[in-house]
């Protein structure tokens, strides 16, 4: 209107700026930390804490990154295998579980289905800590309670539980694209893999990503079991965190910055590369549009 | 390719609704049957049933000759086209037809040729590599088309496959269907809830509701004989108009009053000459319907007709070619609510110089009425009558009829009528040569596979149903089996005779030797629950004979849970008000104070009708006193009578749980051995077919064919596997119990039973319907029936005994007499089985 100052226009230049001021300051909150992480790798001036960011007399340099594989006191670059060894199979498994048991329990219909689900959804809601002690007997009796692979069955052990995103997702999919598939001569198995999963790519990605980075940066459950063995099993959240005691920080405090900056690339790649699934939605034309 | 036989097939949730109920329906190769009917009557569940979607609960299902109740989908050799039509929308719409080619193992060469050749015929071509998103809905439901067609199924199912288009492309993709029905030669099933594509497009339609198979016919004959008032109501548009009306005869001619309104509108009798004599009495109440189209305002039809009524007209409905007008046959109705006098009448020629207000004379053509029962609904002109109703007089058990004197068989004790009505089912008349009556043949009438032969004796009409037809013109003799009439006093058609039931009713167990003891509990259980209503309808009688002497017991108990019951409304009232309503202070005060009055009140009054009924009883006579006790005393003895009766049943059922040891045992061996012996044999045979078959897969080079035998393999064990488990079925022992007799069951039965129950056979209860023709006589054991009266009629005798004080005949020898014990065990040729909670039909 005419009798205004402001136009409607005006109005919404000047909230976009307040708001993009509040984001800015909160991005610079959020990423700080990840630049001190960045700036302090690259230090070589003193291999200790550093409480400034750029202390009196910084030099900077790739020595951290190189000592990271070449000291051989500590093997980081076991620790890195290890810790990508373990995620990237129980990736592969905890996907495939989480998957197909979303499937069934959307699909199928059985007797205490609806209980089952009811029973996993609150037993999940348990920290999975409560189990520790419990777990550790169970490995200690068939040997395996400070080797990787141990790690590695206790993450996939109850991965199934955390269906219900996925079975939400499925549930989206119209069940006559599975009555569809049947018809056509595919069997269950055949339409899980032919049909549901290539509808279901953005809920795999997201399975995949949340598979991917519980076993990556588990420090607790590494620490109870590999953490008490040679440092040959320990995965980088155990081995990082022992540069980090109170005898090795002077020394190794650099150093554990370089090897957290290593630690989240794979992260970010993972991220880059799915991340375009993640908004492309696949099930137009499916069912009437 | 293939004939399809549904067989008491129904769907019951585990909550006991069923979905559908007894589908009978035997569908012939190359028809193109339409499931309609409202949403909700079952006909997308029976059509997913036999689809193998959804469970069959109990029924038979064959497709060709092979039973497929336990066939995956896949296997059933079907297709199916999904209303929202189901492709896959990450494949090309190449992909998407070939899919279930690939899946089969189908050469990658042919695959090609015929995804080709149905993009042809569904004109999809240029399509053929866009994916399904980038294509409008008619479409898309192409390409669904075309996936089914291309594989060439033996049935193709169709849910609802139009409904998501508009109306012109659906009219567009109903004549493609019809097209495509009449080039693949194949059996068609399709569910619509649209009565035009029904109607257009099915050689015959079923037309379902709530569950239940209302009429499955021709789409002519839907429309000219509807079975009752749904069909006629669903089937046409506009709607049929419905009238409620009376009939009554008088000579040749019926008139027809109509309620609501002043109108009388007369039929020749001969058009009504299959409706049963008490519907044209003029008291009973009938729905007459008429379609619009035989309802005219033309002047031409009204000069010729004799059938007129006035009509108020109150609206009409341009249709273009054609106009409907709206109207009411009563001068006070408005025309817009559907009630029983509105009237919808066709013209040819638009408004017709009419107005909103207006009243015409509109001439009905009776000759395509219909007449429904108003209770039922159903037809009273059934196309097949069941019975015919002959007017009788009955003196010294000789009948009167159609100016004929038959003597009565002995079996049937008739008290002398002036009034009565003879009632002879239309298949209980029998041409013989040397039979007892003989009438004069007038037309022969051939509706479906059933052949009604118009006879006359005296000039009276009647209907019998004959195996070829007759010659017209000609005298034939014929008899009348006396089994199945019934004779009626007065209008009111109160029962004299009735006929011999059809089938003897039993409640039973099913069960083999190891879950015996629990089948025979929970029959146990069923009888103790019956016995324990029996006595609930007891208590009801007695109290109410008790209250013709003043005395009112049970009013004591009924006011107090009456009393109680307000108190408990009003405080859940009291609470909802509280909790859900904003009352401020004051309100909730005034609520209160209302919950106490209320409370007051109800208490109030349940002391008066205390005080009322302590004052009646007071004022008992000693008379009443005394004829009270003895009631009392007498509802005692017809307790413990009820009581007793199903204790003996128990007993029967509990003590001979033993018997079955011996039976069962019996012959157990040689199953066994026949068992071992055919398992062998199938074994080596499915050995031979499956090395042949590996054979060939090792000479086979082509990716393709190697996949099409792995395949074939995977086939082969399924079908050995099935036949194993048929077989293992077979050699299991099963039997029916009826009052702790067992005999053993067929083949056919458990099959059915096991298909429809699973293990839970066992905890389920069945009624059996045994024929009469099916008893045969023991030394020992075996039911024990007490014959009470031999009934005879005639050609045949029939003991009526009682088998627990339940009765039941029995077709007897000249041996019985009255007071003979009977050891009776039963074949099982023609027994009827059915599952007694949810009334299903098992067998």
């Amino acid at each position: 209107m005419s009798g205004r100052k402001i136009g409607q226009k005006g109005r919404r230049i000047i909230s976009n700026t307040i708001i993009y001021i509040i984001l800015v300051l909160i991005s610079v909150i959020w990423l700080f930390p990840f630049f001190y992480l960045i700036i302090q790798s690259l230090r070589i001036d003193n291999p200790g804490l550093s409480l400034t960011l750029f202390p009196d007399n910084f030099q900077y340099g790739f020595d951290n990154y190189i000592k990271l594989f070449t000291d051989s006191a500590y093997n980081f670059g076991r620790w890195y295998l290890n810790t990508l060894i373990i995620a990237v199979l129980t990736t592969i498994f905890q996907t495939i579980l989480v998957l197909m048991t979303a499937y069934a329990l959307s699909r199928l219909r059985f007797k205490g289905r609806k209980g089952l689900m009811k029973f996993m959804l609150i037993i999940g809601m348990f920290p999975g800590f409560l189990g520790m002690i419990c777990i550790y007997k169970i490995l200690q009796a068939v040997g395996l309670q400070t080797s990787i692979f141990g790690l590695f069955l206790v993450y996939i052990s109850g991965s199934a539980m955390n269906y219900y995103i996925s079975k939400g997702f499925f549930d989206t999919i119209p069940r006559s694209l599975d009555e569809a598939a049947l018809i056509d001569g595919a069997n269950r198995n055949t339409v899980f893999w032919r049909i549901i999963i290539p509808l279901a790519k953005p809920i795999v990605v997201y399975t995949v990503l949340t598979a991917f980075l519980a076993p990556w940066g588990d420090f607790m459950m590494a620490n109870y079991l590999v953490g008490r063995g040679s440092q040959e099993a320990f995965t980088v959240a155990v081995g990082l965190q022992k540069w980090l005691g109170p005898t090795l920080s002077g020394m190794y405090f650099t150093r554990f910055c370089a090897g957290g900056v290593f630690v989240s690339i794979p992260i970010v790649v993972l991220f880059f590369w799915l991340q375009r699934y993640y908004v492309e939605g696949v099930t137009g034309g499916a069912v009437k549009g | 390719m293939a004939d399809l036989y549904l067989k008491n097939i129904y769907k019951v949730y585990p909550n006991g609704v069923k979905a559908v109920s007894n589908f009978n329906m035997k569908i012939k190769d190359k028809e193109f049957i339409v499931f309609v009917g409202p949403s909700g009557c079952g006909k997308s569940t029976t059509l997913r049933m036999i689809a193998g979607l959804e469970d069959i609960t109990a029924g038979e299902l064959y497709i060709g000759d092979e039973l497929v109740n336990n066939v995956e989908p896949k296997d059933r050799d079907i297709a199916m086209v999904f209303q929202n039509y189901a492709l896959y929308p990450h494949m090309t719409v190449y992909d998407n037809m070939a899919f279930g080619l690939k899946l089969r193992h189908v050469p990658r060469a042919e695959i090609h040729k015929k995804v080709l050749w149905a993009a042809d015929v569904l004109k999809i071509t240029e399509f053929l590599d866009r994916k399904p998103r980038a294509m409008s809905g008619g479409q898309r439901q192409r390409v669904a088309l075309g996936r089914a067609i291309l594989r060439n199924p033996k049935v193709f199912l169709l849910d609802e496959p139009l409904s998501n288009l508009d109306a012109k492309l659906r009219t567009e993709m109903r004549a493609e269907i019809a097209k495509i029905h009449s080039q693949l030669q194949t059996t068609f099933i399709y569910v619509t809830h649209d009565q035009t594509e029904a109607m257009t497009l099915g050689t015959r339609v079923v037309v379902m509701k709530l569950g239940e198979v209302q009429q499955i016919d021709s789409p002519q004959n839907l429309y000219n004989f509807p079975a009752n008032k749904f069909v006629a109501g669903f089937i046409g548009t506009p709607q049929m108009n419905f009238f409620e009306a009376t009939l009554k005869r008088n000579g040749d001619v019926v008139e027809l009053t109509f309620d609501y309104c002043d109108n009388k509108l007369y039929v020749p009798f001969e058009d009504l000459l299959k409706v049963k004599p008490a519907y044209l009495n003029g008291k009973q109440h009938v729905w007459v319907g008429l379609r619009c189209e035989d309802i005219s305002l033309e002047p031409s039809d009204l000069a010729n007709s004799k059938n007129k009524m006035k009509i108020k007209v109150s609206h009409f409905e341009e249709l273009g070619s054609e106009t409907l007008i709206y109207g009411d046959l009563n001068m006070g109705g408005d025309g817009f609510v559907e009630s029983s006098t509105r009237v919808i009448a066709k013209s040819n020629h638009g408004y017709m110089n009419l107005k909103p207000g207006d009243i015409v004379e509109a001439a009905f053509n009776m000759k395509k009425a219909h007449f429904f029962d108003k209770v039922s609904e159903e037809t009273i002109l059934p196309r097949v009558p069941k019975e015919n109703v002959f007017d009788c007089t009955v003196k010294d058990n000789t009948i009167s009829f159609l100016g004929l004197n038959v003597k009565l068989p002995s079996a049937i004790k008739c008290k002398d009528l002036t009034d009565g009505r003879f009632l002879v089912p239309t298949d209980a008349i029998y041409i013989n040569e040397n039979g007892q009556f003989n009438a004069k043949v007038v037309n022969n009438e051939v509706v479906g596979e059933t052949i009604v032969s118009y006879l006359q004796i005296g000039g009276r009409t009647f209907f019998a149903i004959v195996k070829e037809e007759l010659p017209v013109g000609k005298v034939v003799n014929f008899d009348i089996d006396y089994k199945s009439i019934a004779i009626k006093e007065g209008d009111d058609e109160i029962d004299v005779v009735k006929p011999l039931p059809v089938y003897d009713t039993y409640l039973g167990l099913f069960t083999n030797l190891e879950n015996n003891t629990r089948a025979a509990k929970s029959l146990c259980a069923l009888s103790d629950s019956i016995c324990a209503e029996k006595v609930k309808e007891l208590e009801k009688e007695k109290s109410v004979e008790l209250a013709k002497h003043g005395v009112h017991d049970y009013l004591y108990k009924e006011y107090k849970n009456d009393y109680k019951e307000t108190i408990d409304r009003n405080k859940t009232d009291l609470t909802f008000k509280l909790t859900t309503m904003d009352l401020g202070k004051d309100g909730r005060k005034k609520v209160r104070a209302e919950f106490k009055a209320a409370n007051e009140a109800a208490k109030k009054l349940y002391n008066e009708r205390i005080q009322e009924l302590d004052a009646k009883k007071a004022t008992v006579s000693d008379a009443d006193r005394k004829a009270v006790e003895e009631i009392k005393a007498d509802y005692v003895n017809k307790e413990k009578e009820v009581k007793d009766l199903y204790a003996a049943i128990n007993n029967d059922i509990s003590s001979n749980v033993g018997s079955l040891n011996a039976i069962a045992n019996e012959g157990v061996e040689e199953l066994k051995q026949a068992y071992q012996a055919k398992l062998a044999e199938l074994k080596e045979a499915r050995k031979n077919e499956i090395d042949a078959l590996y054979a060939e897969l090792k000479n086979t080079a082509d990716k393709d064919e190697k996949a099409a035998i792995r395949s074939k393999i995977a086939r082969t064990n399924d079908k050995y596997d099935k036949e194993e488990e048929t077989e293992g079925l077979k050699c299991k022992k099963f039997f029916i119990g009826i009052n702790g007799h067992y005999v053993e069951s067929s083949f056919d039965i458990t099959r059915r039973i096991v298909q429809a129950f699973g293990t839970k056979l066992f905890k389920s209860n069945y009624r059996y319907e045994i024929s009469h023709y099916d008893y045969k006589f023991l030394n020992d054991g075996g039911l024990k029936a007490t014959v009470t009266e031999i009934l005879d009629y005639g050609k045949e005798k029939f003991a009526k005994c009682l088998v627990n004080k339940n009765v039941i005949y029995v077709l007897a020898n000249d041996n019985i007499k009255v007071g003979d014990l009977l050891h009776l065990t039963f074949n099982l040729n023609n027994i009827r089985v059915y599952e007694n909670k949810f009334d299903i039909r098992l067998y």
